[in-house]
């Protein structure tokens, strides 16, 4: 991400400079046709024929069905692809997200969203009965002061589900609970290891 | 304003260590994280404090900002155990200090 931000600002600062300079290339043409810019015609300054003579072939070969066609189709998909990247590195938040624990007047408390999922899914493994946890997913308010925190287990046929669904919520809600984060524990049977204790 | 003479690390890199060296001695504090792409430090002189983040208050004293790798503890108590040891510190030192915000960034888990 951190490379895709730093490629999109390097590709954002060209693409402006390449934007502006036609931008006022084509200004001066369109100014050339009230006033007269003696010989400082602005097409000739970009070169504006010679371009044409050079990429108009390939145009019409663009436009028939052929190994140029797609190519460009290729070209095409590599472009789009390329440029969501570029706007994901762009419009992409730059902030980490944090939960707001505390935030008086002689400091703050702020934990990391991945962090917070650490941590539920280390006390979760840690639950007896549990044999398997997703990662869990923390998703935060705007303002970053609540929270919910999904959390998938998986368990063995024993112990029973009641018994280790109290055992997640007896591991996970005193991390949950002083952070002000709501918790959705969710336990169920993992079938393949069920069905190799059952052999 | 003052400049410290050449040599002398600036207050802000001091009362950094400081704060830095104060955490490290916590209980439940492993490490201190950079942030992202490093830049979470303190610098000044050609040195930096990574983790740490000292700024002159506007109303006067220092703003640290720590951001802590902790073990999995209760981040409370943590929070306010660091807080206080660090306040403690800059005060023998002679700093006054305005606020102390802490970021838990990462956590270990040693029981993995």
């Amino acid at each position: 991400m951190l490379l895709l931000k730093a490629l999109a600002r390097l590709v954002e600062l060209l693409l402006m400079t390449a934007i502006a300079l036609t931008g006022l290339g084509v200004g001066l043409y369109c100014f050339s046709l009230l006033i007269s810019l003696g010989p400082a015609r602005p097409d000739r300054l970009l070169h504006l024929p010679v371009v044409r003579a050079r990429i108009g072939h390939f145009l019409a070969q663009l436009a028939a069905p052929g190994p140029t066609a797609t190519l460009a189709m290729l070209g095409g998909i590599a472009a789009v692809v390329i440029g969501l990247g570029l706007l994901v590195g762009l419009l992409g938040s730059r902030r980490e997200r944090l939960l707001v624990v505390e935030d008086g007047g002689d400091g703050g408390l702020y934990v990391r969203q991945r962090t917070l999922g650490q941590m539920v899914r280390a006390e979760t493994v840690l639950a007896p009965g549990v044999t398997a946890v997703k990662r869990p997913k923390v998703r935060l308010a705007r303002s970053g002061r609540r929270g919910h925190v999904k959390v998938l287990a998986a368990r063995g046929s024993d112990p029973d589900p009641g018994t280790v669904d109290a055992a997640v919520h007896e591991r996970v809600d005193p991390v949950l609970e002083p952070l002000g984060l709501r918790g959705d524990v969710r336990v169920r049977l993992d079938e393949p290891r069920a069905a190799k204790e059952a052999s | 304003m003052e400049q410290p003479g050449r040599g002398a690390p600036s207050p802000r890199l001091a009362l950094a260590a400081l704060a830095r060296d104060t955490a490290l001695a916590i209980d439940g504090v492993v490490a201190l994280d950079a942030g992202i792409g490093g830049l979470f430090v303190t610098a000044g002189g050609g040195e930096s404090v990574a983790g740490v983040r000292c700024l002159a208050a506007p109303e006067g004293g220092y703003d640290v900002a720590l951001r802590l790798v902790c073990r999995l503890v209760a981040l409370r108590v943590l929070a306010d155990t660091v807080r206080q040891a660090v306040i403690a510190a800059a005060t023998v030192a002679g700093f006054q200090l305005s606020t102390v915000t802490i970021t838990i960034a990462d956590v270990v888990d040693e029981t993995a």
